[in-house]
């Protein structure tokens, strides 16, 4: 037993792993990359949970048992109108941009899952059981939001629930990984100067000491690639990673270069036509209910009793109408450049259905069923001059799959908040 | 709180840290879980197992067995390490096809209903972007072997895994640059030991006490002490090694392998190349020693008490016992 201890099998045995250049100091730098890239995600991501307002109404709450997971809501500002677009975009970018680091990270460091002695106490076991949270939670993360991104939702119940609840429990691992790790990474990235690793070659690449840390291989194979090698490879799949799908979000020229983005396509509709998130047909919301016989029903609750007021689309192009030059921004990390929006201001609306400060309005959609048929706005999104419901867009009409006849949209608000095919506003004083 | 620290294994402070750890992870866990436990849970450990016990084993052995394939097929031609350019192109094209595989094999079903995209692209993209990774790679190393047949000093692989040096490159004399497989291939096995089997394990060897043991010299008369060799598995900390500070380019150094450095070279620069030095001042340890003055020569040695000799050069006696019959 005491020999099996001593001397365990396979990849238990530290001299299993031979890699010359794994060691502190390479697993250090990518701890460094991800140190300063993951609270950059996990902020991100708090706060396209923040956009949604999920405390402003239930409809709006995607996760109702928050509990002291939601403590630093507030109310999503309007102002700048692209922020949506440039955190989300972030978030998402910035999430597959990691993946080949995160790779190259958990490879460096798979020596530690076949520690020997697995626990040498109670300090070592609580110390995995913590890594298991970090791990694990990383790459559940990762996964859900890659595959959600290309909508294909396998994964066991609601993307929001299981992103949101997930990211917390991978962020325990973090913050309890970082500051037990902080020292051995400084003290690692200290060992070797970074200046003498970028110039040295295959031919000048020596493993690191096998005293450096368990990291570090005590049986060394040749090197057939040099530690600036590793960097450059992990940089080159982040940097394709990026020019590949980054399109999608920042737009411009490099949207002909988002190959493998889900929404990296030219549309194929008329000219300046732009992407959509879910059409008509998945909505269910067919041409007779969007016909002439469609009205827009104002309701408030100043009144006793509702009042109501009901309009044709006729009726609303005779209002007031305002151009509003704003972005559409998806939970997706996909984005279109601004679009010229034409439409009654909301708090126009407002006035008519008799409330002149609304504190939120409900707006609901054609649409049966299914996720985000309808949205609350906050009092700060209604009275934003740009907060429209749009009639036209870039000088025609709304597609169906663009909302016709009527749609919300309000700067740096979340696509799905900005509801398509509206059919009722409530709003509440 | 010693014992504690005894008993824990880390400061109190650590217990404290791994408590709110597992705190916030239990609160978020308790939130996530009551909607499909198993299948979350499912979830979490085969992220892990999925990862670091299946994918990263696969292509450890495909990037082994791609070397493996190419280890007994040395190049006609001096070549360059070509390893990475195969493993880059195909470990970049593997990780958007790990990200994009639902797109690429058209696994979302309700992608064109929703978004009225196309899901026929991706496949191309993604082959036409392996394409330009494989050809970029390609042309790459082809700069990079054409610079260095031309050149004069190109290093002469005789290939072996992933083209990488089989023999030691001009400059260093006695670092060979790990050849592939065997690991410190100088250090493992004497072969000069099985030449020696009468020695230890005679008892006359009591008779000459004056005999001083010299383990290593006696075995190994000829080998000094590599100084870079013993210290090579335990190597605390080398930041000159990677530049070499110790190795200078002598070519002369090649005819001494086993003395690292002559300071006094400097002061016969008209001798060239001290064949016949009478002093080495810094000649090996092994050298200084007197040599063996008392050992008489092994001929004179007389035979074992107890052992009897085995008669030489004479027949058997008689027949063995199974021709007897017995």
């Amino acid at each position: 037993m005491s020999s099996f201890m001593s001397d365990p099998p396979g990849p238990f045995r530290r001299s299993f792993w031979r890699s010359p250049i794994r060691g502190p100091w390479l697993t250090s730098v990518f701890g460094l990359i991800l140190l300063g890239s993951i609270p950059v995600l996990f902020v991100t991501g708090l706060l396209s949970y923040a956009a949604y307002n999920p405390d402003l109404s239930p409809v709006n709450d995607t996760t109702p048992g928050k509990g002291l997971l939601g403590f630093y809501l507030f109310s999503w500002p309007t102002h700048p109108i692209s922020l949506y677009r440039i955190t989300q975009g972030v978030h998402v970018t910035l999430g597959l941009v990691l993946v080949p680091i995160l790779l190259f990270k958990l490879w460096s460091v798979l020596p530690k899952l076949f520690e020997w002695p697995p626990l040498r106490n109670p300090a070592h076991a609580l110390e995995r059981l913590s890594l298991f949270a970090l791990v694990g939670g990383a790459v559940f993360e990762f996964v859900t939001g890659i595959l959600n991104i290309q909508t294909y939702y396998k994964f066991p119940g609601s993307f929001y629930t299981l992103h949101f609840y997930g990211a917390w429990v991978f962020i325990a691992g973090f913050v309890v990984h970082v500051p037990l790790k902080l020292p051995t990474m400084i003290r690692a990235l200290r060992s070797r100067s970074l200046i003498t690793e970028m110039r040295a070659n295959l031919a000048q690449t020596r493993p690191e000491p096998p005293d450096a840390g368990y990291l570090a291989p005590v049986e060394p194979d040749a090197p057939t690639i040099s530690r600036r090698g590793v960097l450059a490879f992990a940089g080159a799949g982040s940097a394709l990673i990026a020019l590949l799908s980054a399109g999608q979000s920042i737009g411009g020229p490099l949207r002909r270069f988002a190959l493998l983005a889900p929404h990296g396509q030219e549309v194929s509709g008329p000219d300046g036509d732009f992407q959509i998130n879910k059409t008509a047909a998945s909505a269910g919301v067919n041409a007779a209910e969007t016909g002439p016989s469609w009205r827009l029903t104002l309701v408030s609750d100043v009144q006793s009793g509702d009042t109501r007021t009901k309009l044709s689309r006729a009726d609303l192009l005779g209002l007031e109408q305002h151009t509003a030059s704003l972005p559409i921004a998806c939970v997706e990390g996909w984005s279109t450049d601004n679009q010229e929006w034409t439409g009654i201001r909301l708090s126009d609306l407002a006035r008519m259905a008799g409330v002149p400060s609304p504190s939120s309005v409900l707006v609901q959609s054609l649409q049966h069923g299914g996720g985000f048929s309808q949205a609350v706005l906050s009092a700060g999104q209604i009275m934003a001059p740009d907060s429209l419901l749009a009639l036209r867009v870039n000088g025609a009409d709304l597609t169906l799959d663009h909302g016709y006849p009527a749609r919300v949209i309000v700067p740096a608000c979340p696509g799905v908040h900005c509801t398509k095919w509206v059919t009722v506003m409530a709003f509440r004083s | 709180m010693r014992w504690f620290t005894r008993w824990y294994g880390a400061n109190p402070l650590h217990l404290l840290t791994m408590l709110g750890c597992f705190a916030l992870a239990g609160y978020a866990a308790d939130k996530l879980l009551p909607h499909h436990p198993i299948a979350i849970l499912e979830w979490l450990v085969g992220a892990v197992v999925g990862h670091d016990l299946i994918l990263m084993p696969l292509y450890t052995l495909a990037d082994r067995s791609a070397m493996a394939v190419f280890r007994h097929r040395p190049p006609r031609l001096p070549t360059v390490p070509w390893i990475n350019y195969v493993r880059v192109p195909v470990a970049l094209s593997g990780m958007l096809l790990l990200i994009w595989f639902p797109l690429i094999f058209r696994l979302p079903s309700r992608f064109t209903l929703l978004t009225s995209l196309p899901l026929d692209p991706y496949l191309w993209h993604w082959l036409a972007v392996t394409g330009a990774l494989f050809l970029l790679s390609a042309v790459a190393f082809a700069l990079r072997l054409s610079l260095a047949r031309g050149r004069r000093e190109a290093p002469r692989h005789a290939g072996g895994a992933a083209g990488l040096p089989q023999r030691v490159p001009a400059g260093y004399p006695e670092q060979p640059r790990y050849p592939e497989g065997a690991r410190y291939p100088e250090q493992p096995r004497y072969p000069e030991r099985e030449r020696y089997p009468e020695q230890p394990r005679y008892p006359e060897r009591e008779r000459y006490p004056e005999q001083p043991r010299y383990p290593e010299r006696g075995r190994y008369p000829e080998q000094p002490r590599y100084p870079e060799r013993g210290r090579y598995p335990e190597q605390p900390r080398y930041p000159e090694r990677g530049r070499y500070p110790e190795q200078p380019r002598y070519p002369e150094r090649e005819r001494y392998p086993e003395q690292p450095r002559y300071p006094e070279r400097g002061r016969y620069p008209e001798r060239g190349r001290y064949p016949e030095q009478p002093p080495y001042p810094l000649r090996p340890r092994y050298l200084e020693r007197p040599p063996y003055p008392e050992q008489p020569p092994y001929p004179e040695r007389p035979p074992h008490p107890e052992r009897p000799q085995p008669a030489r050069n004479e027949p058997d006696s008689g027949p063995s016992w199974w021709e007897r019959g017995v």
